[in-house]
C-alpha cells in the first residue's frame, strides 16, 4: 500500500491542507520539515486517525479522542466538519479513504461538541463509487481497512515516533508480542490450527457415534452414553465458565480502556496536585511573609523619619551662651583649685564666691536635646536596618507571588485540558474504576482456575469415554467405522502439519529474521566489532549478542537512548521485511537522540525500510548537510509553517532546499 | 525637668530652662484623635481593621504624622475618633518617632498646642497616604522612604527646632 495524496480539513492546527505524497521506486522518500509546535505530530496523528479512528490516537500523550483534535478557530466560527482523506494505492488500484467528524459551533475555551458519530467513506477511484465489499457501516468499513491495509495492532511497526520506538527494546508486552506474531503471519497458522482442531473434534464425535451405534456390547454402550451425557454437561459447564471469563475480560477491557482514557487525565490531575501542593506551601510562606511585612510596615514611620534623623544627627550642637560658658569655666576653675584666673588675678575668697555665683543649672537647649535624643534613638531603632529588611521582604513577596501566579496559570491550563475541568469527582471516578478493574482481574484469575479444573475434569471424562469407545470398537465391524476413522486421522495429520509449520517458522524463518535484523543493526551501529548481532527469543525478547557470543537482553543493554533506537529500528526493519503485508513507513522525529554518526547511518538507511517512507522532522534533527545524504531518494519535500497573522494555524508548502 | 521642678529662691541663680517637656508621662496623657477613625468606613478602620495593613492604629498614626510633617500637610477636619492615649503607646520605635516629631515641632508654644498640631499633621498625612493607597492599591512605602531624603533636606529648613546653620 502506498499513500498518494493527503487532504486535511479542520484537524488540529490545519484549517485546510492538500499535498501529494506519491513515490516511485527511485525516489521513495517524502520529507516534511517543521519547527517544534508547528504541527508535525498533528499531521502524524491525522494519518493514524484516518486509518484507525480513535484507536490510532491512543499513543498520544494528551489528545486521545478525536474531538480534541478539532480546529478550535473553526469551531468558534460555526458548525463545521473535520476530515482527513487519503488516496491509497492498494494492489495496483486506487482508493480514496475519508474519515469525517462533524462538530457544532463552540465558544473559544469551551469543550467542542461533536455532531453525530464519525463517518468513514471508502471510494474506488476508478469508478468514483463507494467500495461495496467494505459494507455500509463503520464497523465493516474499519474491518475492510484493517484487512486491506494494515491492522491497527501492527500499525505501530509502520507508524512510529523515533523518540518512542525504544519501547520495542523493552521486555515486550503481550500486545506487542501478539502484534509481532500477527505481522509475521504465524497468527494465521495458529488460527488455522485451531480451526483444524475443531474439525477434528467433529470427526472424532462422528466416529464415536458410529462405534456406539454399531457395537453390540449393551453394557458398555450404556456406560458410553452416560459418559457422553456427563461430557455434554461438563462441556456446557465449561462453556458457561468460558463465557463468563470472556464477559469478564470484555468488562475488564472496557474498564482498562476507560482508565487508559482517564490515565492521561489522571497524570494531569497528579501534576495539578503536585503544583497545588507547591502552591499551598508557597501560600504559607507568603502568609508568613505578609505577617512580617505588616510588622515592618508598622515601623515605616521611623524609616520615613530617618531622613530627618540623619540631618539632625549631622547638625552641630548650638554653641553655648555666655552664661553657660561662664558657668562651665567657673566650675572647672573651682574643681581644679585654680590659684589664679586666666587673667592672672589671684583667686581669693571674694572672687571664689563670685565664681561660685557664676555656676548655673545647665540644661540642654531644645536643639541639643533633640540631637541627643536622635543619637540615642538610632541605637534603638536602626531605621536603615529595618529598611533593608523591608526591601528584602518585599522582593521575596514579589518572587513568591510570581511563582504562585505561574503555578496558577499551569493549574488553569491543566483544568482547561481536563474533561469536566478535572473536578474532584473525576479522581474519585478513577479510583472507583481502578478498584473495579482489580476486582475484575481477580475474577478473571478465578475464571481461569475454574476453566482449568473443568478442562481437567472434561479431559478425564474424555479419556474414560475414549477407553469405552476403544472397548466398543472391538465389538464393531471395521467396515462401518472405517471412513469416520480415516477422517479423524486425516484431520489429526493436518493439525500436526500446521504444528510442524509453526515449528518450521521458529527453526527456519526466525533465524533468517534474526540474520536480517543483525545485519541492519551491525550496519547502523557505530562500533560493529563489539557485536555479533541480535537474537530474538521465542517470546520475542531481543538480545544483543556480543563478539564473545554472550547475550544480554536489550532492556538491560541500552548503553544510550541512541543505541536503543538503533536496535529498535533494526527490529522494525526486520519485521517490515518479513511481514506478510507491506505498507508505508511514517516516522515522526526520525533521529530522536542519535549522535552524529548514528544519524548519518540511520538517515541513509531509512529509504530501505519500505516502498514509501514519510519522514516528519525538525530542522535541528536533519540539517541541510544531512539532507545531502538522502536528496537522491526524495520525491516530495514540504515544510509546515504557521499561517501569516495566525500563528496558531499551519499550512504545508514546498521546501526547496533539496530536489 | 518639668515646670514644677523650678529652683527655690535661696538656691544659686539658675538660667531659665529651655528644656523640652516630655510628651510621654505628661500629666495630660493626651488622647490621640483623628478625623478618620471611629466609624466603619473611616480610613483607620479600612486600613488597620479591614485590610490589616498595620499592627495597630497607632502605627498608622505615626506614619501619617511623619508623612504629614514631611509634606507639610495638615488636616483641618474635626477630629472625632479616638485612637489611643499617648502613654499607652508601647512600641519603642513609635514612641521615638512621636518624640522626635514633637521635639522638631516644638518652637516654644505650649505642649497642648503642639500635640494638637501633630494630630492635624497626622490626619493630613493619612489623607495623602490613603489617596496613594486608593490609586495604587498599596502605600508604596519603599518609594516614599527613598523619596523622603531629598524632601527632608528642604523641609527641615521650615522646622524651627533644628539647627540648620551648618547644613
Amino acid at each position: 500500500m502506498i499513500i498518494k495524496n493527503i487532504e486535511i480539513q479542520n484537524w488540529g492546527r490545519y484549517p485546510s491542507v492538500e499535498v501529494p505524497v506519491d513515490v516511485n521506486e527511485e525516489r521513495n522518500l517524502v520529507l516534511i520539515r517543521a519547527r517544534n509546535n508547528n504541527g508535525k505530530t498533528t499531521l502524524f496523528y491525522a494519518l493514524k486517525w484516518a486509518l484507525y479512528g480513535e484507536d490510532g490516537l491512543k499513543n498520544h500523550k494528551k489528545q486521545i479522542i478525536p474531538i480534541q483534535w478539532i480546529n478550535r478557530q473553526a469551531a468558534a466560527q460555526g458548525d463545521g466538519v473535520m476530515f482527513v482523506e487519503m488516496t491509497l494505492e492498494i494492489g495496483g488500484r486506487d482508493y480514496r479513504l475519508q474519515r469525517t467528524q462533524k462538530f457544532f459551533q463552540t465558544n473559544t475555551g469551551d469543550d467542542i461538541m461533536p455532531d453525530g458519530d464519525e463517518v468513514i467513506e471508502i471510494f474506488d477511484q476508478q469508478n468514483g463509487e463507494t467500495v461495496s465489499d467494505a459494507g455500509k457501516n463503520n464497523k465493516t468499513k474499519q474491518n475492510w481497512i484493517n484487512t486491506k491495509i494494515i491492522p491497527p495492532k501492527i500499525s505501530q511497526f509502520f507508524f512510529f515516533d523515533g523518540e518512542d520506538i525504544k519501547k520495542y527494546t523493552d521486555k515486550p508486552e503481550q500486545e506487542i508480542k501478539e502484534a509481532i506474531v500477527q505481522i509475521l503471519g504465524i497468527k494465521a497458522l495458529t488460527n488455522a490450527m485451531t480451526d483444524v482442531r475443531d474439525v477434528e473434534k467433529i470427526f472424532s464425535e462422528d466416529h464415536r457415534r458410529k462405534v456406539n451405534k454399531s457395537s453390540k456390547d449393551a453394557k458398555t454402550k450404556k456406560e458410553s452414553e452416560d459418559k457422553d451425557v456427563a461430557i455434554k454437561d461438563k462441556k456446557a459447564e465449561l462453556g458457561r465458565a468460558i463465557k463468563k471469563k470472556e464477559d469478564d475480560i470484555i468488562r475488564k477491557d472496557g474498564l482498562t480502556d476507560r482508565l487508559r482514557k482517564n490515565a492521561v487525565s489522571e497524570e494531569r490531575i497528579n501534576e495539578r496536585t503536585r503544583i497545588e501542593e507547591t502552591n499551598d506551601s508557597l501560600e504559607k510562606t507568603r502568609d508568613q511573609n505578609n505577617q512580617k511585612l505588616k510588622e515592618l510596615r508598622g515601623n515605616s514611620s521611623i524609616m520615613l523619619l530617618n531622613g530627618l534623623m540623619e540631618i539632625i544627627d549631622k547638625t552641630e550642637e548650638t554653641p553655648p551662651s555666655k552664661d553657660q560658658w561662664d558657668s562651665k569655666t567657673a566650675a572647672y576653675m573651682i574643681k581644679k583649685k585654680f590659684v589664679n584666673c586666666v587673667c592672672d588675678t589671684h583667686i581669693d575668697e571674694k572672687i571664689l564666691a563670685k565664681l561660685k555665683d557664676k555656676i548655673i543649672d545647665l540644661k540642654p537647649n531644645p536643639q541639643a536635646q533633640l540631637k541627643r535624643f536622635v543619637e540615642s534613638s538610632f541605637g534603638r531603632t536602626q531605621p536603615n536596618v529595618i529598611f533593608s529588611e523591608l526591601n528584602h521582604v518585599i522582593s521575596e513577596r514579589v518572587r513568591i507571588q510570581n511563582e504562585i501566579d505561574v503555578n496558577m496559570t499551569a493549574i488553569n491550563r491543566i483544568n482547561d485540558e481536563l474533561p469536566g475541568k478535572g473536578s474532584s469527582s473525576m479522581a474519585t471516578e478513577i479510583e472507583r474504576l481502578r478498584d473495579k478493574e482489580q476486582k475484575t482481574e481477580a475474577e478473571i484469575r478465578q475464571d481461569v482456575s475454574d476453566i482449568n479444573s473443568l478442562n481437567s475434569e472434561l479431559e478425564a471424562l474424555k479419556n474414560e469415554q475414549a477407553a469405552l469407545v476403544k472397548k466398543l470398537e472391538k465389538e464393531t465391524p471395521k467396515a462401518e467405522i472405517s471412513l469416520a476413522q480415516k477422517l479423524k486421522e486425516f484431520t489429526d495429520n493436518i493439525y500436526n502439519s500446521f504444528n510442524i509449520a509453526v515449528d518450521f517458522f521458529y527453526t527456519q524463518r526466525k533465524p533468517k529474521l534474526e540474520q536480517h535484523i543483525s545485519e541492519v543493526f551491525l550496519k547502523l551501529i557505530n562500533n560493529p566489532k563489539l557485536y555479533n548481532g541480535l537474537e530474538i527469543s521465542n517470546e520475542w525478547e531481543i538480545f544483543v549478542k556480543y563478539y564473545d557470543n554472550t547475550l544480554l537482553p536489550t532492556h538491560q543493554y541500552g548503553p544510550s537512548a541512541g543505541a536503543a533506537q538503533i536496535v529498535a529500528t533494526a527490529f522494525i526493519a526486520g519485521l517490515n521485511k518479513f511481514a506478510d503485508r507491506t505498507g508505508p513507513v511514517v516516522i515522526d522525529t526520525p533521529l530522536g537522540r542519535l549522535d552524529d554518526i548514528h544519524r548519518e547511518k540511520i538517515l541513509k538507511y531509512y529509504n530501505k525500510m519500505s516502498k514509501q517512507v514519510i519522514i516528519l522532522y525538525t530542522p535541528t534533527e536533519i540539517t541541510k548537510e544531512d539532507l545531502m545524504l538522502v536528496e537522491d531518494s526524495v520525491k516530495h519535500h514540504y515544510e509546515i509553517i504557521p499561517i501569516d497573522q495566525k500563528p496558531d494555524l499551519s499550512r504545508l508548502v514546498q521546501y526547496y532546499s533539496v530536489n | 525637668m518639668t515646670k514644677k521642678d523650678k529652683p527655690k529662691k535661696d538656691e544659686p541663680k539658675k538660667e531659665e530652662s529651655e528644656e523640652i517637656e516630655d510628651i510621654f508621662g505628661s500629666k495630660n496623657n493626651y488622647q490621640v484623635t483623628s478625623a478618620h477613625s471611629g466609624t466603619e468606613d473611616s480610613i483607620y478602620n479600612i486600613v488597620v481593621k479591614e485590610k490589616k495593613m498595620f499592627p495597630s492604629m497607632y502605627h498608622f498614626f505615626a506614619l501619617g504624622l511623619v508623612y504629614g510633617i514631611l509634606h507639610n500637610k495638615k488636616s483641618e477636619k474635626t477630629r472625632g475618633g479616638d485612637i489611643i492615649r499617648i502613654d499607652n503607646i508601647s512600641d519603642e520605635k513609635t514612641r521615638d518617632v512621636i518624640n522626635i516629631c514633637y521635639m522638631s515641632l516644638n518652637d516654644g508654644r505650649n505642649q497642648t498646642e503642639i500635640v494638637s498640631e501633630m494630630m492635624s499633621f497626622a490626619d493630613g498625612g493619612i489623607e495623602a497616604l490613603y489617596k496613594i493607597y486608593e490609586k495604587n492599591g498599596s502605600f508604596q512605602i519603599p518609594m516614599l522612604i527613598e523619596d523622603s531624603k531629598d524632601i527632608w533636606a528642604k523641609r527641615v529648613k521650615q522646622l524651627h527646632n533644628i539647627n540648620i546653620e551648618d547644613l
